[in-house]
């Protein structure tokens, strides 16, 4: 059954999530992100990992791709929670924005919410992501 | 870093980049050949341009802050056989009869100046000397000249044509019917002629980098300076029409001085020298400097031999200096100086730069193929529609390159022994020096790659290890 929300996570490197969030300090990428039903972030920033290229640079994974030793870099995880109708468009968007067309340019990975509820209000779905009415 | 260039600058970048004094060769062949009609065949080649830059820009979109431009999108999409060939084609030989264009044209009005005393081909082989010296000091023009010429030049161009088409010029205009064919079969031909034009709006491409905006700035920067070029080219056919007989139009080596000396008198004639010396300068500059850079990418991709990137203590590309200067230097010494001559160079650059064009458009519909799914900061509208017209109206106005059957036939015998040449090189240099599947592309990450000067470095370096 699908769900009502979806989480977006990327995981980038760490220079290319700081390149994003510098852009989260323009009005313009915030109106964007709204407009796909984007209410809030959240950065996890100082986390290591490596994808299939065992964390080599472009370079070397082009000349000597059989290497397997791992070497883990340093990478951000930026986590978005939407509406499901508008899961597309928000992708769509993403991946302009995070695209360079070189190694490195990271995985955006898309799960399903169950239900998401506001603490301090007790509100639950659409309504824990909106302005609290009760306030 | 700040980005500084907004649309504005891209655009006056583009306009400047554009226009050439061999133009009016261009458009005075084209207007006295069938008179205010010509403006049909500005339109149409014009669309066709505009339909070439836009595959450029989706390309672009695709790979972009690329040094080596449509010669790494083709290498990605059709494979180095295919790069090279038109691309060396397409870029080179092309630029190779550009420069000798202009310094002709520059050494018309020169000539006319000096008398029957001193060969015109002093002066063209004169300037491209000092060029070839300036640019192995490595001196390059800084931004901010270029840009003055670019928009005296521009200014020049718009001022020329609207005070000619109004008819408040102070000399005395003429009568004369406006049209002298309107019947297609001699008007729509006449877009290969009015090509020329509009070729160069892709170097544009290399700007975004330090643009504002460049997803929604490259492609509209390059599609308003066609348009613009456009509009400033069909109101000086009517300029044309008011101030100069179309046979003296066509027959004349200067038609720019012959206009605005019709139209102004003595100070159209000074007007003209300044802009002649400040075109040839700026034109043949332009192409040594692009010309360089393009050899040290198409080097660095090992489609050329490495000496192409050798570079002099001064950080000046000799090798390609050197070899595009002489042969500009050997073509403007065989005395080149009529319109029709300067005609035959620039239609041949034209087919030349009508095959990249061809090479672009098709690119962009293997690459929608082969990488469906990448995202593209700009797609063309209405794909496929815009690549298969623009592949369409280029390959009629390469069958139509010339009016005259003998020209036509002259170009084509050039451009066959050229692509020979050029295709027995790609060929063994790709099977023998390359080793790489010849019509296969190499895949839009190894072109990325080899961009990184580590790449070449750690390639040199575990050769050396192997040997």
């Amino acid at each position: 059954m699908a769900t009502e929300f979806s989480r977006v996570e990327i995981m980038s490197g760490m220079d290319k999530v700081a390149n994003f969030t510098e852009k989260l300090g323009h009005a313009d990428c915030v109106k964007q992100l709204m407009k796909r039903g984007v209410s809030g972030v959240t950065i996890y920033n100082n986390v290591v990992g490596c994808g299939i290229q065992h964390g080599l640079s472009e370079v070397e994974y082009e000349l000597s791709p059989e290497n397997l030793a791992i070497q883990l870099l340093p990478k951000s995880v930026v986590t978005f929670i939407c509406e499901s109708a508008k899961v597309d468009e928000l992708i769509e968007y993403l991946k302009l924005e995070l695209y360079t067309g070189h190694i490195g340019d990271g995985k955006i990975f898309v799960s399903d919410v169950r239900n998401v509820i506001r603490v301090r209000t007790g509100e639950e779905g659409r309504d824990a992501l909106k302005a609290s009415v009760i306030d | 870093m700040e980005k500084k260039i907004g649309i504005f600058g891209a655009v006056s970048t583009g306009v400047g980049m554009l226009i050439a004094t061999s133009c009016f060769i261009s458009s005075a062949s084209g207007a006295s050949a069938v008179g205010t009609p010509f403006v049909i065949a500005i339109v149409i080649a014009c669309i066709a341009n505009m339909m070439a830059v836009l595959s450029i820009a989706e390309l672009n979109a695709i790979m972009p802050n690329l040094t080596g431009g449509i010669a790494q999108y083709t290498l990605a999409g059709m494979g180095p056989l295919i790069t090279i060939v038109t691309m060396v084609g397409g870029y080179l030989i092309s630029n190779v009869f550009a420069a000798p264009a202009e310094g002709a044209m520059f050494a018309n009005v020169m000539a006319e100046i000096a008398g029957d005393s001193i060969s015109p081909a002093v002066f063209s082989v004169g300037i491209t000397i000092i060029l070839i010296i300036v640019n192995l000091m490595g001196v390059n023009m800084s931004t901010l000249l270029q840009e003055i010429v670019a928009s005296f030049m521009v200014l020049s161009l718009i001022v020329l044509s609207v005070v000619g088409a109004v008819g408040i010029g102070s000399g005395v205009q003429v009568e004369q019917a406006a049209v002298i064919s309107s019947d297609l079969a001699d008007v729509l031909p006449l877009t290969a002629t009015a090509f020329w034009f509009f070729i160069g709006a892709e170097f544009i491409v290399p700007l975004a980098k330090d643009m504002k905006n460049p997803r929604k700035n490259v492609p509209l920067s390059m599609v308003l300076s066609l348009l613009i070029m456009g509009i400033i080219q069909i109101i000086m056919v009517f300029g044309f029409k008011n101030y100069t007989m179309w046979s003296d139009l066509g027959a004349a080596a200067s038609p720019h001085v012959l206009y605005a000396v019709a139209m102004m008198g003595k100070w159209g004639r000074y007007w003209m020298i300044i802009v002649a010396i400040f075109a040839a300068v700026s034109t043949q500059n332009s192409i040594i400097c692009s010309v360089s850079e393009i050899c040290c990418g198409m080097a660095k991709m090992e489609l050329l031999p490495a000496f192409f990137q050798k570079k002099n203590s001064k950080g000046a590309p000799y090798y390609v200096i050197l070899i595009l200067g002489l042969l500009t230097i050997l073509i403007e010494a065989s005395g080149i100086s009529t319109g029709e001559q300067v005609s035959f160079l620039t239609l041949t650059c034209s087919l030349f730069w009508m095959l990249s064009y061809i090479t672009s458009h098709m690119n962009v519909i293997i690459l929608r193929r082969k990488m469906e799914k990448v995202p593209r900061s700009f797609k063309t509208p209405f794909y496929p529609v815009f690549q298969i017209v623009g592949i369409i109206l280029q390959v009629y106005m390469m069958f139509n390159i010339s009016n005259d059957p003998v020209q036509r036939l002259h170009i084509y015998e050039l451009c066959f022994v050229l692509f020979l040449g050029l295709f027995i090189y790609a060929l063994f240099w790709v099977k023998y020096r390359l080793r790489m599947p010849l019509l296969k592309g190499c895949g839009v990450l190894q072109v990325m790659v080899q961009e990184n000067p580590l790449y070449h470095e750690i390639k040199k370096h575990n050769a050396d290890v192997e040997c």
